[in-house]
């Protein structure tokens, strides 16, 4: 048996040795969640599911390889990856539209489509118009129906041909005399009209009701076709006729709208407490807007607790009692909770670190509130946080020596005390503390870790670019 | 934000499924994964609401929707 000098001098390790995984440093881990690999494999690091949807299978697992292969990021585009780079995103920040150089209305017997893929409307948008909404025009509702104006008559078509989100999708109107008829991926609805001389030249709508999405393969019948693809000025020509389209302010699509999400952080110690959100809107973003969550070039899942409340949970965690050990790698925006060992049924119990904008905080509860810092700058966190009992809490960050509270949180912490892993978040309780910022690992022990924190954090120091004290 | 408003957590989870379902997230086709849009929080009079805003409501329940609530207090 190898027992090295620091080990056999009874001095805490001071280097991990080279090629050395973390949990060959400190193997006992109670969870463990990165998306590197902390066990020197392959592992399953996480379970994402994409905001573009495509067929039944919009959520798969990845291995570390996976992710930073690019295959992740290709799964979460993959729906529209014959439009990145390709087609138009009309942003309403920028009032994107597309003007025609002369009015088109829609003949007799005749049929135009557009091909569209959107993920919801601000307001009442618009899609087509002839000057605004109090004209001819088709806006997009709240409820994400079509509503035709034509000349002072408007009427709503309904949820029965809703355009469908996230989805690439073929809205098609329809005339037949006086009667419109509007289809979509929902459905097929008819509407009688007074008159049924449908009228625009402006496809993206006003600056007030602007459309948001990718627009192309518009057609009017035979006699106007614009392919909106391709990327360049004359992606709005029209390509059968002569009414060309003048495009202002589009932006290339590059996903904007498309996104990648968390559903489990899967734990690499080996106890299988997976961290898991099955509800979509707490899940943290791993790719957005097309595009890996990066901090300087490195992934990470984004916790936004300043517009939403993300987090992830490893549910029934048992032996959370006696000397508890911490490491919690992120980057902050706000102040918020990283991680929290949590009780699943009481608000009042806790074991959580918080990074502040000028601290790092441990914070336990059993009875009593305990709040114990240590001061930092900058937004690369990387801390430690230790208890040994309800008089003895410790924190440090990025190497620097502990700061010790001695202030009484109550009992130690016993069985069924703390019964969950809570990540992004201080409690689920009364849910508060939300941390606004990019988790990168989080370890957990459930031993005092201290012989292990310096070869430990020289080893996540050096994977993350953090600069130890 | 539109909240529905239910009496029970039972109840407010089963719109929220009756949802999931409707949108296919995986959980209701793979058996794991992603289950519901949105959960349901508990009230300060210790009813259940349940955030509805991109839901596909019926009349019914348009009509039923309110656009806040009082959070259950947090405990001392």
């Amino acid at each position: 048996m190898h027992v090295s000098l620091d080990s056999a001098l009874g001095r805490q390790r001071r280097l991990n040795s080279v090629g050395e995984s973390v949990l060959q440093i400190a193997p006992s881990a109670a969870a463990a969640y990165s998306l590197r690999s902390l066990t020197g494999g392959d592992p399953k690091v996480v379970r994402v599911r994409r905001s573009a949807l495509s067929g039944a299978d919009n959520e798969i697992d990845f291995t570390v390889s996976e992710v930073s292969s690019g295959a992740l990021t290709s799964f979460v585009t993959e729906p529209v990856s014959t439009l990145l780079n390709s087609a138009y995103y009309f942003s309403p920040d920028s009032h994107s539209h597309v003007d025609f150089d002369s009015d088109i209305t829609l003949a007799d017997g005749e049929t135009m489509s557009l091909k569209y893929f959107f993920d919801g409307v601000t307001g009442t948008d618009l899609l087509f118009d002839s000057g605004g909404a109090s004209t001819n025009s088709m806006l997009i509702t709240t409820s994400i129906s079509p509503r035709v104006r034509i000349n002072s008559e408007s009427i709503d078509f309904g949820v029965g041909c809703k355009l469908l989100i996230n989805q690439l999708d073929t809205l098609t109107m329809a005339r037949s005399g006086n009667d419109i008829t509007i289809t979509t991926g929902t459905g097929a609805v008819t509407k009688s009209f007074t008159s049924g001389a449908f009228t625009f030249n402006r496809l993206g709508g006003n600056s007030s009701q602007t459309f948001q999405g990718v627009f192309y393969n518009l057609q009017i019948g035979s006699r106007h076709n614009y392919t909106g693809l391709g990327g360049a000025a004359t992606a709005w020509n029209d390509t059968v006729g002569s009414n060309n389209g003048t495009p202002d302010n589009l932006v290339s699509f590059t996903g904007q709208t498309v996104h990648g999400f968390v559903d489990t952080w899967f734990d690499q110690s080996g106890n299988s407490k997976d961290a898991v959100q099955p509800t979509a809107d707490n899940q943290p973003k791993i790719v957005n807007a097309g595009a890996l969550v990066v901090d300087s070039g490195i992934a990470g899942l984004d916790f936004d607790g300043s517009t939403s409340s993300r987090f992830l949970v490893a549910h029934s965690v048992s032996d959370l009692e006696g000397s508890l050990s911490m490491f919690s790698t992120s980057v902050r925006d706000a102040t918020g909770y990283t991680v929290s060992l949590s009780n699943s049924s009481s608000g009042v119990k806790y074991f959580g670190i918080q990074e502040g904008g000028s601290s790092s905080v441990a914070n336990p509860r059993n009875t009593t509130d305990v709040l114990v810092s240590d001061s930092v700058s900058g937004v690369d966190r990387l801390t430690f946080a230790l208890t040994t009992g309800a008089t003895s809490t410790s924190v440090g960050t990025n190497g620097s020596a502990v700061t010790t509270s001695t202030s009484d949180y109550g009992d130690d912490f016993d069985e069924g005390d703390l019964n969950q892993i809570a990540i992004g978040l201080l409690k689920t309780v009364s849910a508060s503390g939300h941390f606004n910022g990019r988790i990168r690992e989080i370890l957990v022990y459930t031993s005092d870790q201290t012989d292990n924190r310096t070869a430990l954090e020289t080893n996540i120091a050096a994977e993350y670019g953090i600069t130890l004290s | 934000m539109l909240y529905l408003i239910y009496a029970s957590k039972e109840a407010a989870i089963e719109r929220a499924d009756e949802e999931g379902k409707e949108i296919g997230y995986s959980y209701w086709i793979h058996g794991i994964g992603t289950r519901w849009l949105t959960y349901p929080q508990e009230t300060a009079d210790y009813m259940w609401a349940l955030d509805v805003t991109d839901y596909d409501l019926d009349d019914s329940e348009k009509a039923s929707t309110v656009d806040h609530y009082t959070p259950l207090p947090e405990e001392d």
